[in-house]
């Protein structure tokens, strides 16, 4: 069932979502999708989501392969680990989990593209679309984390337990 | 598992910049690029009903805003259509006074019509009863120069009968096709003379055609103005049939007015014609 979700989400991102801008910030739903199953399930199966939906994302962008895997992989393992219980409510927990998380992540975005030779704009990818697009995913964040964790519920099995703790 | 995800996805990263994944890249793009197409267009399709939904409301706006629009212009046309039967009839009087600029005229508006007025509204057509005007009110009268027996036209130098009833202001017109009018006329073409009279029915017919005479149907019937009770030339119909008996003196034709009475707004009354005789006497028999 995670590779046709993935593959639905990864498409309406791709499709859908990669129209939209505001503020120069684009919703990334696969990224939510990574960040929530993580969160929820721990880092090993947030890898496995990161490894599916970024590969999907690698290859319906036609960029380099791994370009977007390996950050979300990152990504993956450290939403995994139970960041922030002291900050209070899941929804608050989870937006500023997702705001650091998807600034991390396009700052590694940056970092392959710089890594494999392409000309970037530092400046400007982290002021006008990475820092926009933490913030709107942050918001985003906790309808995601909410709607993952209804399906955690359905098809968690009995006695699994977080292994990212 | 998870170290071993991450060091497959550093390999694809370096394969990929050294050109070895390209085929499996190619290979897969191949397999996904349809999933992406038929995706696309089943989105496309979802957001054109989104966007079909909001230009029916858009489009039921305008179609509102239009209707109001036809509405106004619909008004609006029933005004200029009312000018333009105006200054048709206006343009066609015009023509005639200045065809014949020897003679004065008076315009004037019909301002009553009366289908019973001479004749008794029990005469009638089968079962029906009489549906034709038999006289007109025009808002001119004494006081504005009409005698009784001045001849009455409309556009086309078409003549539609004679002052009957005159008041200050006011005149009563008799219609050529009441039964009490009878006019002095002629045939354009073989110049025959006869006398057309009015007739219950509301048709024309000339009566006293000489048998020797060629009438066809379509012939213009004209004033003859041989009784001298009106001018020469003015139009009266056409003729729509010929009925010729052999044991009869004389022939008839049936003629149809050239202007519908019902539908004379303006007229021109000629003020300055004398006439030498007050009124030819109508036929005693009717047929």
């Amino acid at each position: 069932m995670t590779i046709p979700l993935l593959t639905g989400i990864a498409l309406l991102q791709d499709i859908v979502l990669a129209r939209v801008s505001i503020l120069g910030g684009r919703p990334d739903l696969v990224l939510l999708s990574v960040i929530a199953w993580a969160t929820l399930r721990g880092s090993a199966e947030g890898i496995v989501w990161g490894f599916i939906g970024g590969l999907l994302l690698d290859l319906f962008s036609g960029g380099p392969m791994g370009g977007i895997t390996l950050p979300l992989l990152v990504i993956a393992l450290l939403a995994g680990r139970r960041w922030g219980q002291e900050l209070g409510p899941t929804g608050l927990r989870v937006f500023l989990v997702a705001l650091g998380l998807c600034f991390l992540y396009h700052v590694l975005l940056l970092l392959i593209l710089t890594g494999t030779g392409r000309l970037v704009d530092w400046a400007y990818g982290l002021s006008r679309v990475a820092a926009p697009s933490a913030v709107l995913n942050g918001v985003l964040a906790p309808v995601v984390h909410y709607l993952l964790s209804i399906l955690d519920r359905r098809t968690r099995p009995e006695g699994l337990t977080f292994d990212g703790a | 598992m998870p170290p071993l995800l991450f060091l497959l996805t550093v390999l694809f990263l370096a394969l990929h910049e050294t050109g070895f994944l390209t085929p499996l890249e190619s290979g897969l793009q191949y397999v996904t690029a349809p999933l992406q197409r038929g995706a696309t267009r089943a989105i496309e399709q979802i957001g054109s009903l989104f966007r079909t939904v909001r230009e029916v409301r858009e489009l039921q706006a305008q179609v509102e805003e239009l209707q109001q629009q036809v509405e106004a212009l619909s008004i609006e046309n029933v005004r200029l259509q009312e000018f333009q039967a105006e200054v048709v009839q206006l343009r066609a009087l015009l023509n005639f006074v200045a065809e014949n600029p020897s003679w004065t005229y008076l315009g004037a508006d019909v301002v009553g019509r009366e289908a019973c007025a001479y004749a008794p509204c029990g005469e009638v057509i089968g079962d029906e009863p009489n549906p034709y005007l038999r006289s007109l009110s025009v808002n001119v009268g004494s006081e504005e120069g009409v005698e009784v027996g001045m001849p009455v036209l409309t556009g086309g130098a078409v003549l539609i009968g004679r002052a009957a009833e005159v008041g200050p202001h006011t005149t009563k017109v008799q219609l050529l096709t009441d039964t009490g009018s009878a006019v002095a006329a002629m045939l354009q073409q073989s110049r025959a003379t006869g006398l057309v009279v009015g007739r219950p029915d509301g048709t024309l017919r000339m009566l006293y055609i000489p048998q020797e005479e060629e009438v066809q149907v379509g012939d213009i019937v004209l004033t003859s103005g041989l009784a001298g009770t009106l001018p020469r030339g003015l139009v009266i119909g056409q003729v729509t049939a010929v009925e010729q008996k052999d044991i009869a003196l004389f022939q008839e034709a049936v003629v149809r007015p050239a202007v519908d009475y019902r539908e004379v707004e303006l007229v021109l009354v000629i003020t300055s014609f004398q006439p030498l005789v007050q009124e030819e006497e109508p036929p005693g028999e009717q047929p």
